[in-house]
């Protein structure tokens, strides 16, 4: 890329670092709803610089979601949960500061080398899924669809309920195959379908506004910063730790399901058995903050390789960057690499520097977010509400998603309150759409001969794989889950 | 008994009974309600060409995700799991307050303009949160005027301010 193309970079990822450490740091609005938020603001961008502005919302909201769990024992994002465990111990015994520094710059290791593993193995990915039939195609999202719901929610009943619900509303439009309404009820605003942002932001932003926000206040006792940079020991004891984190979190981010908390609990369960100072553990060991942040960075950036490579969300956060590519005309797999391939350089290097940008975001400015932490909650609801409602009117000028808005915050409140988890709405109403596109093209590729379809060379294994997870999944009923709702 | 009366009479006791089945257990609830949405998806699928495995028709699809929704909807139902949001903690005016906002919003965003819209959702929201009328109305009023400024100057998206004459 030339230097002006590089530059034009630098503002998107700086603008994305903050707004996704913000996000992090304020409990409330998560990452699937910032991007889903910005979506209608990304417009006026260019794609590689909407592109990029978006993915820093992720990448930051990975890093203040740390600085809350090590200050407050809250972790704005889920996987903060495990970086809370040892870091808020630290942050008890006065190393608040040498906590954020290791959790910092474990993430900032993590990002570059993932940046750098996503560049070599991307484009190779996008190479292979050329090749790919619709029938391969339809196979992995059901796979990634069943790994998704077997593996990724609380219970497998409300999980692939709630993914089927997903799925139901993106049948909401014109039949693709014959151009027949489907489930709009004669309302002609529903003939495109029900848009994404009306969806993501009404579920994540008014449903959780709903929920937890409305009437609460903030009030949590903040434990005092210290000094920043950690002692040499610590950054002994954090080196090794954070490699490993890195692996564990980029194996993690390439297979669906596998989201960050996914990754910073099994960097943690690693860390326990083969770190260093794991005597440490439960009086504040460095290495349960440096692996887990290094995993959970790790896989919010490696889940890019099958996103960008094979166009397949792996995560709800993923899923809405999906629905970003589409709207901004640069549909993620081949067709990337073919039509917009600086939109892929652009990637790798937003991903560089949003990182550089959060290390310096999350160490000196540390400050600002600890103030932050202080906004009362009358300040803030009324600033998500007026985005999100604002927001969804200036991307489509129709009033009708605003009333759309209105009814999937409902849902988002009523199904939050049931205890279902809303992550696998998101994945129904994007997987949905491309399963269903898929399978059909198959049948009416093979003329309708179930042999032929079943012959395409990943059909039959992914099949298998479904089976054999549904098989695990069955002998572990008695097990506690994996993870709760993880990305919101 | 009346003949009206003894149906009125059968109808209470059932709905008592149910709501007795559904006492302390919100994951009956939920479930019936899944699966009631997956009866309803079932029957406009139904209304649809549905074709066959091989030659899918637009209704064939929704009618297996529905059937497939359906039994999660029994099984959720007929579960004996109690799970529910520990974390919930809105009350129902503070709910009640920011739905109305919304759809103040909606009704007002075109015939009265942008600012106004937005200053009045901000104000209902504020409310919603917590805060006393006057401080509502100032946070809220500065929320609402700043956010519809930064859309329309900050990232020049074309959103009429005022009310159409």
């Amino acid at each position: 890329m030339d230097p002006g193309s590089l530059f034009a970079l630098v503002w998107p990822a700086l603008l994305g670092a903050g707004l996704g450490t913000l996000v992090g740091v304020l409990p409330g609005i998560g990452p699937a709803a910032t991007i889903a938020l910005l979506l209608p603001l990304s417009f006026a961008m260019t794609p590689s610089a909407a592109i990029v502005l978006l993915c820093g919302v992720y990448f930051g909201s990975q890093y203040g979601s740390s600085t809350t769990a090590i200050l407050l024992n809250i972790p704005g994002e889920a996987s903060g949960v495990v970086t809370a465990e040892e870091g808020h111990r630290m942050a008890l015994d006065g190393r608040a500061g040498a906590a954020l520094a290791v959790a910092a710059l474990a993430s900032l290791v993590a990002g570059l080398l993932t940046a750098l593993f996503v560049w070599a193995t991307t484009p190779l990915l996008a190479r292979i899924a050329l090749a790919l039939s619709s029938a391969d195609i339809a196979a992995l999202v059901l796979l990634a669809a069943a790994t998704i719901v077997l593996f990724g929610v609380a219970s497998g009943a409300r999980g692939v309920a709630m993914l089927l619900l997903g799925v139901a509303f993106g049948f909401v439009g014109t039949d693709f195959g014959g151009g027949l309404p489907r489930f709009t009820f004669g309302v002609a605003e529903l003939r495109d379908g029900i848009g994404f942002v009306p969806l993501v932001v009404g579920l994540f932003g008014i449903g959780e506004v709903l929920a937890n926000h409305a009437g609460r206040h903030a009030g949590a006792t903040v434990a005092p910063v210290g000094r920043l940079w950690p002692a040499r020991t610590d950054l002994a004891a954090a080196a090794v730790p954070a490699l490993r984190g890195t692996l564990v979190g980029t194996l993690v981010g390439l297979f669906p399901g596998g989201n960050t908390l996914l990754a910073a609990m099994a960097s943690q369960a690693l860390e326990r058995r083969v770190a260093g100072d794991r005597d440490r553990y439960g009086r504040g060991a460095v290495s349960g903050v440096a692996g887990p942040e290094a995993a959970n960075n790790a896989t919010a950036q490696a889940g890019l390789v099958p996103l960008v490579g094979l166009g397949l969300p792996g995560n709800p956060v993923m899923a809405v960057m999906l629905g970003a590519f589409m709207l901004h005309g640069v549909p993620p797999g081949p067709v990337l690499f073919a039509r917009a391939p600086e939109v892929f350089d652009a990637i790798v290097w937003g991903m560089v520097f949003a990182n550089l940008v959060l290390v310096v975001l999350n160490l000196p400015l540390i400050g600002i977010w600890v103030r932050l932490l202080q906004l009362p909650l009358g300040v803030l609801v009324p600033i998500i509400v007026v985005v999100s409602a604002l927001g969804t009117y200036a991307q489509s000028r129709a009033t009708f998603d605003v009333w759309l808005l209105l009814c999937f915050g409902v849902l988002g409140f009523v199904l939050r309150k049931a205890g279902l988890p809303l992550a696998p709405i998101v994945f129904g109403a994007v997987l949905g759409p491309l399963f269903e596109d898929h399978v059909r093209r198959a049948f009416l590729q093979a003329r309708g001969d179930v042999g032929a379809v079943l012959s395409e060379p990943l059909v039959v294994p992914s099949l298998a794989v479904v089976v054999l997870l549904l098989l695990v999944r069955l002998r572990q009923r008695q097990s506690p889950p994996l993870q709760a709702e993880t990305e919101r | 008994m009346s003949v009206v009366r003894v149906p009125t009479v059968l109808l209470s006791r059932a709905a008592l009974r149910l709501a007795g089945v559904f006492h302390g257990r919100p994951q009956a609830l939920s479930g019936i309600c899944v699966a009631g949405f997956a009866a309803f998806a079932i029957a406009l699928a139904l209304t649809l060409p549905v074709g066959t495995v091989t030659r899918m028709g637009p209704g064939f699809l929704p009618l297996t995700v529905g059937a497939g929704l359906f039994a999660c909807g029994l099984i959720i139902a007929l579960s004996r799991s109690s799970e529910r949001c520990a974390a919930c903690t809105g009350s129902v005016r503070s709910t009640a307050l920011t739905l109305l906002a919304i759809a103040l919003f909606a009704v007002l965003v075109e015939p009265a303009g942008a600012l106004f819209g937005s200053v009045v959702l901000g104000v209902g929201s504020a409310l919603a949160a917590g805060l006393a009328p006057l401080r509502a109305a100032l946070a809220g009023g500065t929320i609402g005027v700043g956010c519809t400024l930064l859309f329309v100057y900050g990232l020049a998206v074309p959103l009429r301010l005022w009310p159409a004459i």
